[in-house]
């Protein structure tokens, strides 16, 4: 499906849109720009629909975690009231952010004026391993005042286009704004006709289509790449304590370590392996017993895990090398004795390792280029040493550990504010 | 003659109930054999406390520990020295990690036995002479992949008036030969042998395609058939896919649905299953099929999704008498399908681990690997 000027198309229509899309997308540029305030009153009244029920049965029909459902659905509501939107331009751009400001740079003798636009259109590609996450996208983009083409992920099965098509609804004037394509990533051709008609590609991770897009984009184009990134825990001897872990376990098997924020690997601040295997002794019953609670439900997922074990068990019995794993109740920890962060099984098996605090700032440095996310587990008058530490080897966001995939509105994206990427500063000489 | 002979020369291809117990002792003598020469294997049955002599009825096969495919990507396992060795196939390797299968002279046999059989049973076996077009790989002497070794075999069922290759080996290199394939479809139309086409499914679409996009139409002699194989990852959403490729080659080669017959096969269970009237893969006589939980790998009673687990004591050089893919499916009771055939059939739902989401923290694991190299 295509949702194209507020209007839901087949995916027949696409070469049709395409052709015309150009036009459109002048005439919409040649207005002035749109203002934050016209997002924030559509999503606030979309907001407050959904929350006195008018779209429980569209609610009910989505596929998403029945354990989870009703705490993902507010989260999602939360984020787009009012309040949340304003704090989030506040934060992000300051107080009246598009409007003209008048300098006198020193040495110069006149006076320039400087404002905030927006960078005119965005391709975004988004991926499919957050529901939602193509509509949110879209609604920062309308916030910095831009034209969004969205590239679906082949996993959303059409609650972006409901959203978006249910916001243009509550204020028509976005339907300029907003085009939303199920293109697939193989489409090479049509992504590159999007992409020629963008000021700048948002790329979230993992979607096929990166590798693609980064090679189609027309040179000057500007790439704004988010999420490819690996989270880990890191766990002082005082921070083992059982409410710390739950959290994390839980963290874990809610997300089922499929965000960049999540979990893939847990240090302990030790070098001593002895010590890794008693930690993972404590740690094991915890992740069951989130496990249980959180139990992954894609079949794949498991007959994956399933066959890793199953087969790691008979390396070992043929004494062909074969991993540590202890395996749990639809979950399982892998030993390594290597130091680096790396991804793990995901669906609840964690990667344990070794990391003396000493050694903490190298080792990260050598994954620089993935650094996002870490749960610090100490205790309280290790914290701040700690988290200045890990600050300081490239992370941009440190969190208790049940915390660690929690957004707000006034998160940045990787240690950039979104906003900032999405808008550009442009300067005239003032009038005499 | 062993059980095993005994079983692959048998006359009934689907009779199930009337080779059960020559089925379980070919499988126990196997077993048997594997344990005494493979230490490796043995090992894993110790460790399971597993002895090959538990196998005595149909029911202990699901007691045999099952050896995933993957631990052939990552070791090799042998009960034979290299020189027994006759006919060496590779997978093709589409996950990054290829297996190796060699056959022994007794399983070369039995394949023969079993290829014959099932060609005659499927009508497949004629006197006439055919011009074949393959549409995939020449032969030639560094490629060992079992596909193309089975397209180049069965140009042997009819006798041969000329093969014609998709892909041709020139230069050091296989590159597509699209206008010698249109030209070759051109004359096959204008002259009297039935023509075979063979290959995978994904390339006769291709074809299909392009005879559409040029506006040709070569309709084929009388008798002309098309084999369709391949890995089974082909064969993923089939019911979406294969009605509309039966209408293209009845619109294109005016070939009909019922002369379309298919097969599939793995490199670790190169045991061949034909596909009846109705495109479902009924199990032959030489192999048996168990579907188990994607948990507990316990075996599953017909209908259930699981893993799928394929047993067959056609080959000795390695113990691959029951392994684990990493295909999801369903088994089916014969009865369901509605052809007539009795045996079970089985239903690949697809690969194991997630198809559609692609998660940001797996795309920063290509990131990193990417920006290391």
């Amino acid at each position: 499906m295509i949702l194209s000027r507020g209007t839901v198309l087949p995916t027949e229509e696409q070469s049709r849109v395409l052709e015309q899309l150009p036009g459109w997308i002048n005439e919409t540029l040649a207005r002035p720009p749109l203002l934050p305030e016209v997002t924030i009153a559509a999503c606030d009244r979309l907001s407050r629909r959904a929350q006195d029920g008018a779209f429980d049965r569209e609610i009910a029909g989505l596929d998403l975690d029945p354990a989870l459902k009703k705490e993902q659905v507010d989260t999602a509501l939360a984020l787009l009231r009012r309040e949340s939107l304003q704090a989030m331009v506040d934060i992000q751009l300051g107080p009246a952010p598009f409007a003209p400001v008048t300098v006198r740079p020193p040495h110069h003798s006149g006076a320039i004026v400087k404002q905030r636009r927006p960078l005119g259109v965005l391709l975004h590609i988004a991926a499919g391993n957050l529901d939602g996450l193509p509509a949110f996208t879209v609604v920062e983009g309308l916030l910095a005042g831009n034209i969004n083409l969205l590239k679906l992920p082949s996993a959303d099965h059409g609650l972006s286009i409901a959203l978006l098509r249910r916001l243009v609804e509550e204020e028509p004037a976005l339907a300029d704004y907003i085009y939303v394509f199920d293109t697939p990533s193989e489409d090479v051709a049509a992504l590159r006709r999007l992409a020629d008609l963008s000021d700048g590609v948002v790329i979230w991770g993992g979607e096929g289509a990166v590798s693609a897009v980064r090679t189609l984009a027309p040179t000057g184009v500007k790439l704004i790449e988010w999420g490819h990134r690996l989270g880990f825990a890191y766990v002082t001897d005082r921070g083992r304590e059982e409410g710390q872990l739950s959290a994390l376990a839980e963290h874990i098997m809610k997300t089922k370590q499929l965000l960049c924020s999540s979990c893939q690997t847990i240090f302990l601040d030790t070098g001593d392996m002895g010590q890794l295997r008693e930690f993972a002794g404590q740690f094991l019953p915890l992740l069951e017993r989130a496990a249980r609670r959180w139990p992954v439900r894609d079949m794949g997922a498991l007959a994956q895990g399933t066959l890793r074990r199953y087969t790691a068990r008979l390396e070992r019995a043929a004494g062909q090398g074969g991993e540590t794993i202890l395996e749990g109740d639809g979950c399982s920890l892998t030993l390594r004795e290597d130091r680096e962060l790396e991804l793990s099984a995901q669906f609840g098996n964690p990667i344990l390792k070794c990391l003396p605090r000493s050694e903490l700032l190298p080792t990260l440095r050598r994954s620089r280029g993935v650094l996002q996310t870490a749960g610090l587990l100490c205790a309280p008058e290790e914290r701040q040493e700690l988290t200045e530490t890990l600050l300081r080897a490239g992370l941009v966001r440190i969190t208790g550990a049940g915390e660690m995939s929690r957004g707000t509105c006034t998160d940045a994206h990787d240690g950039e504010y979104p906003l900032q990427r999405y808008t550009r500063v442009v300067q005239w000489d003032a009038m005499p | 003659m062993g059980a095993r002979g005994a079983l692959f020369r048998g006359r009934a291809l689907y009779d199930h109930p009337g080779t059960e117990e020559l089925f379980v002792q070919a499988m126990r003598e196997n077993c048997a054999f594997q344990y005494a020469r493979c230490p490796e294997y043995r090992a894993i049955l110790d460790q399971a406390g597993f002895r090959p002599e538990q196998l005595q009825g149909p029911e202990d096969l699901g007691e045999l520990p099952p050896i995933p495919t993957l631990y052939f990507k990552r070791h090799h396992l042998s009960s034979m020295a290299g020189k027994h060795a006759l006919f060496h196939t590779t997978s093709s390797g589409t996950s990054g990690r290829r297996s190796e299968v060699n056959f022994d002279f007794g399983a070369l046999l039995c394949d023969l036995a079993m290829s014959l059989r099932a060609c005659g049973t499927h009508g497949l076996i004629s006197p006439r002479p055919t011009r074949y077009v393959i549409l995939g790989y020449q032969p030639h002497r560094g490629n060992h992949m079992g596909v193309m070794k089975s397209a180049f075999l069965s140009t042997f069922l009819a006798p041969a008036v000329k093969r014609t290759y998709a892909l041709r080996f020139r230069e050091g290199e296989y590159r597509l030969d699209q206008e010698g394939l249109v030209e070759e479809l051109r004359r096959c139309a204008r002259q009297r042998h039935p023509v075979r086409l063979i290959g995978f499914p994904s390339y006769l679409h291709f074809l299909m395609q392009e005879l559409e996009h040029r506006g040709l139409r070569f309709p084929m002699p009388s008798g002309s058939k098309i084999l369709l194989g391949g890995g089974w990852k082909q064969f993923y959403r089939q019911q979406v896919d294969k009605p509309q490729l039966y209408a293209e080659v009845k619109e294109r080669l005016d070939i009909p649905e019922a002369a379309i017959h298919e097969v599939f096969s793995v490199v670790e269970h190169p045991i061949i299953y034909w596909d009846c009237p109705r495109h479902h893969f009924h199990i032959p006589v030489y192999s048996r099929v168990l579907i188990r939980d994607v948990r507990t790998l316990k075996p599953l009673p017909y209908g259930q999704p699981g893993l799928v687990n394929l047993m067959t004591p056609l080959l000795k050089s390695a113990p691959l008498m029951s392994i684990l893919t990493d295909d999801l499916g369903v088994l089916h009771p014969g009865e369901s399908c509605g052809c007539g055939c009795t045996a079970p059939w089985l239903e690949v739902l697809g690969r194991v681990g997630m198809t559609e989401i692609k998660t940001c923290a797996a795309g920063a694991e290509e990131y990193q690997r990417g920006e290391r190299e």
